[in-house]
């Protein structure tokens, strides 16, 4: 079997994290919890972010040309390695059948409501298999254009919007304290940010030179202004009835009429919406084939792809019974959930990595 | 009826995955995913069967509740 050798630019690796860390977040919106305040729950969740960004983007750095996988038994040895590995695997299976399910209750919700569910859910299932069968450079060129794309889309609408601004709707400031900012920043925190933890499984294909720092920084600064600005636009046209919408996104544009010859633009939301899902899949899918092939020492993770991503969709189908549910676990269980992915044991391995670093330094200047 | 149509389709998903792998003597990674087959193929039955799969989506949020209290 030929090794594959995938590399992708700078600019290609900003846009695809930027894509990524917006998936499925522009729907759902960031910290309802602290409802008029949750731009500033998303903030801090940023702001809490920012060390573990460092952090991901530390153990890139240091091992250049090493995805998680390889890091992983580098530093821990070959079973706690493979161990580490499987954990990643079922992370990033986990997250990718989420965001699939996130999607066709979406399609379901707002624009097929008689269409079965499994249909959105395989059609999106088999087009992240194609695109990831085609490799992690189709999907890093199909970032670059789409992002400035969807950027003129978001822009668009934000102006269309500014006849609904009611920015009284910001206010009360703080009105119910600081505990709700801080649940919603500890929700921000865990997603989407720190979601980028995946990462760390596609980064290695980055080109020479490329520092994962400016990826890390550029895409996560990119998709933080626009979640904010797009989580403040929602607040002022909603209002307090932020959090009682399932998609608050939707909802805001879908109220955008230019007298009687602009209406129903909410297809453009659904525009972004899906290619932003489409593209965190995609990465989820890639993350979860490339474990597999890591974990079975292989060099092609292209022949794992159809059947995990049938797996993956299956998952997505059958994970919640209702739409309900699935709201209930993003706000309330999924932080809790993805906190020993996102923290735990990414610190773990940030320990070892430096012991194991100090290590062959030592090494080094014995021989000499 | 429904069953009929899904192992049409993986009987064209083994030809177009799997027997590729075995032609080209790639006996490993052949193992895995008739692996990876197997155990899609019996979801995908049990689906078109209409056999409820249970998620874990349940164990798990009643272990965090269980953990950190009712979140």
């Amino acid at each position: 079997m030929r090794d594959i050798v995938e590399k992708f630019t700078q600019k290609e690796g900003i846009c695809l994290l930027a894509l990524f860390t917006m998936g499925s977040t522009l729907h759902f919106g960031i910290g309802g919890e602290a409802k008029n305040d949750a731009w500033l729950g998303g903030l801090i969740g940023a702001f809490i972010f920012l060390p573990f960004l460092l952090l991901y983007a530390k153990l890139l750095n240091d091992f250049p040309d090493s995805n998680i996988f390889q890091i992983a038994e580098k530093v821990l040895g070959k079973w706690c390695g493979k161990i580490f590995t499987c954990i990643y695997i079922l992370y990033a299976f986990h997250l990718g059948g989420l965001v699939i399910r996130n999607f066709s209750e979406y399609v379901n919700t707002v624009a097929m409501p008689e269409t079965p569910l499994f249909i959105p859910t395989l059609c999106m299932g088999l087009v992240c298999i194609y695109a990831i069968r085609l490799g992690i450079e189709v999907l890093g060129r199909f970032a670059t254009y789409m992002l400035f794309v969807l950027i003129l889309i978001i822009l668009v609408v934000q102006i269309l919007a500014i006849p609904m601004f009611r920015f009284e709707n910001l206010k009360p400031f703080l009105g119910n304290g600081f505990s709700p900012v801080l649940k919603s920043a500890f929700s921000a925190f865990a997603f989407p940010f720190a979601e980028t933890v995946l990462f760390l499984g596609v980064l290695d294909g980055r080109a020479k030179n490329v520092s994962p720092f400016r990826i890390y920084f550029g895409g996560l600064g990119i998709a933080i202004v626009i979640i904010i600005t797009l989580t403040i636009r929602n607040i002022i046209v909603l209002g307090g009835m932020l959090s009682n919408y399932y998609f608050p996104a939707h909802v805001a544009v879908s109220r955008i009429a230019v007298g009687e010859f602009l209406q129903r633009i909410e297809l453009t939301v659904s525009i972004v919406f899906l290619v932003c899902t489409f593209t965190k899949i995609s990465v989820c899918l890639y993350v979860a084939c490339k474990g597999v092939m890591h974990l079975f020492n292989f060099n092609n993770y292209r022949p794992f792809v159809l059947q995990i991503g049938l797996l993956m969709t299956y998952f997505a189908y059958t994970v919640y019974d209702n739409i309900m549910e699935m709201r209930v676990w993003a706000f309330k269980v999924y932080q809790y959930y993805a906190l020993p992915y996102q923290v735990v044991f990414p610190i773990i391995l940030f320990i070892a990595a430096m012991i194991y670093k100090k290590r062959e330094s030592r090494k080094l200047q014995k021989k000499n | 009826m429904l069953l009929f149509f899904v192992l049409l389709i993986y009987a064209f998903l083994w030809w177009f995955d799997c027997w590729v792998l075995w032609k080209n003597g790639e006996k490993k990674v052949f193992a895995i995913n008739v692996c990876l087959f197997l155990i899609s193929l019996s979801i995908a039955s049990l689906l078109a069967l209409d056999v409820k799969i249970p998620s874990p989506a349940r164990p798990i949020s009643n272990i965090i509740e269980k953990l950190f209290g009712g979140t």
